[in-house]
């Protein structure tokens, strides 16, 4: 036997011996409280990505609006739309926040989390304008609650690439994203209809601690998303 | 070494006990391997712990058609390892990074490893801790079994060539 591969054997099982040997027990009451993100999060930490996330959105917007004015109007920045052919496209990237904030909440939690069927929310601020709150539904599933200045909702948190989850927000909505099954790579843009039938497309960011992508579309009064995809 | 052999088909008409059934035995069977996985590839127990939680979480809530429960989980605990590194890396080149807690003492070999590229080091992980397979190492990759070798191969003559 290869002494290196040996010394990797060794060396990987004494490291993960810090590991306990079983994960909490399904019926400790406990375990009804599941981490739902990859990372445990600390609002400091997500505020500074918050603020990184902006500068590089600001930039790619830079990059976008400079792109728009090389070409001319009738070839102007249009990536595939599966919507229309006609329909006029637009590409947003994920811009300063256009409305309200949600104000402070001592009751938040520090950490995503899933709670069992029935069990009271626990709202974690992902975004300023966004808390969200994973819940067991009565048939087995999970669905990803939310809450932004403007109301709240709970849609199905099945969706993997192309399918989206839609948030509506304060002069914007937020579409949400994730890979598929057996896809490496993370899905980069959204493509979002609108109810005026335009089309916008929009980058989708993952510097959150919530292991989901999202792309916020600023929406003018009266204009929501009827319907997004990822690609 | 725990090697993975639960076995089974999840689809939207499983009744809600059979898919709880299966849920239950999963977790019992497989969750300190995926932990332990994790962990060798995140260097965090808590984050390695809430990776797999997160699994299961995302197992499930899933819709469709699940043939190989086992291999589902481990590939979605592979993609979370994954984005973890991309997280670091840009926290890393960020103006004032924030110093992840140290777990375990680290050596020249574990220094030799965190080195290598991501893939070789999630392919090592498969191969020598939980003995799986070219094959399901390239399920859990998503590449092909050939690549597996490769990685396997290149990530063990950078450790030689490192530790020499």
């Amino acid at each position: 036997m290869n002494n290196l591969e040996d010394r990797l054997r060794h060396h990987y099982t004494d490291r993960a011996a810090i590991m306990p040997t079983s994960g909490p027990g399904l019926d400790d009451p406990v375990a009804a409280t599941i981490t739902a993100g990859p990372h445990r999060a600390k609002p400091r930490r997500t505020l500074r990505l918050g603020i990184a996330a902006g500068t590089i959105a600001a930039a790619v917007a830079l990059v976008a609006i400079a792109a728009n004015r090389s070409t001319d109007t009738n070839s102007a920045s249009t990536p595939p739309s599966p919507a229309s052919n006609d329909a006029p496209t637009t590409v947003e990237t994920t811009v300063a926040i256009p409305g309200a904030t949600l104000p402070p909440d001592p009751t938040l939690s520090q950490t995503p989390v899933t709670v069992a069927y029935g069990g009271p929310r626990s709202y974690w601020r992902w975004l300023p304008d966004l808390d969200i709150a994973e819940q067991q539904t009565a048939t087995g599933g999970t669905e990803l609650c939310w809450r932004t200045p403007t109301g709240d909702g709970c849609i199905d948190d099945a969706f993997e690439s192309p399918a989206t989850g839609i948030i509506p927000t304060d002069e914007a909505a937020i579409i949400l994203a994730r890979p598929a099954l057996g896809q490496i790579a993370n899905p980069t843009t959204v493509t979002a209809l609108l109810s005026d039938q335009t089309t916008v497309v929009g980058a989708l960011l993952y510097d959150s601690d919530f292991g989901v992508g999202y792309a916020r579309i600023p929406l003018q009064p009266g204009l929501t998303v009827v319907s997004a995809t990822s690609q | 070494m725990f090697r993975l052999v639960v076995h089974g088909v999840m689809t939207r008409d499983s009744s809600n006990d059979a898919a709880r059934e299966l849920i239950a035995l999963l977790y019992e069977r497989e969750w300190a391997s995926l932990a332990r996985v994790a962990f060798l590839l995140t260097d965090s127990r808590h984050i390695a712990e809430d990776v797999v939680q997160d699994a299961f979480v995302r197992l499930q809530a899933t819709r469709s058609r699940v043939n190989n429960p086992a291999a589902y989980l481990r590939t979605s605990v592979i993609n979370s390892c994954r984005d973890i590194h991309r997280h670091r890396a840009v926290v890393a080149r960020a103006p004032t990074p924030r110093p992840e807690p140290v777990i375990a003492q680290h050596d020249e070999l574990f220094d030799a490893i965190a080195a290598l590229p991501w893939r070789q080091q999630a392919a090592l992980v498969l191969r020598f801790h939980i003995d799986l397979t070219d094959q399901a190492i390239a399920t859990a990759l998503d590449c092909r079994p050939a690549t597996v070798r490769s990685l396997i191969h290149r990530g063990l003559a950078s450790l030689r060539k490192e530790l020499s």
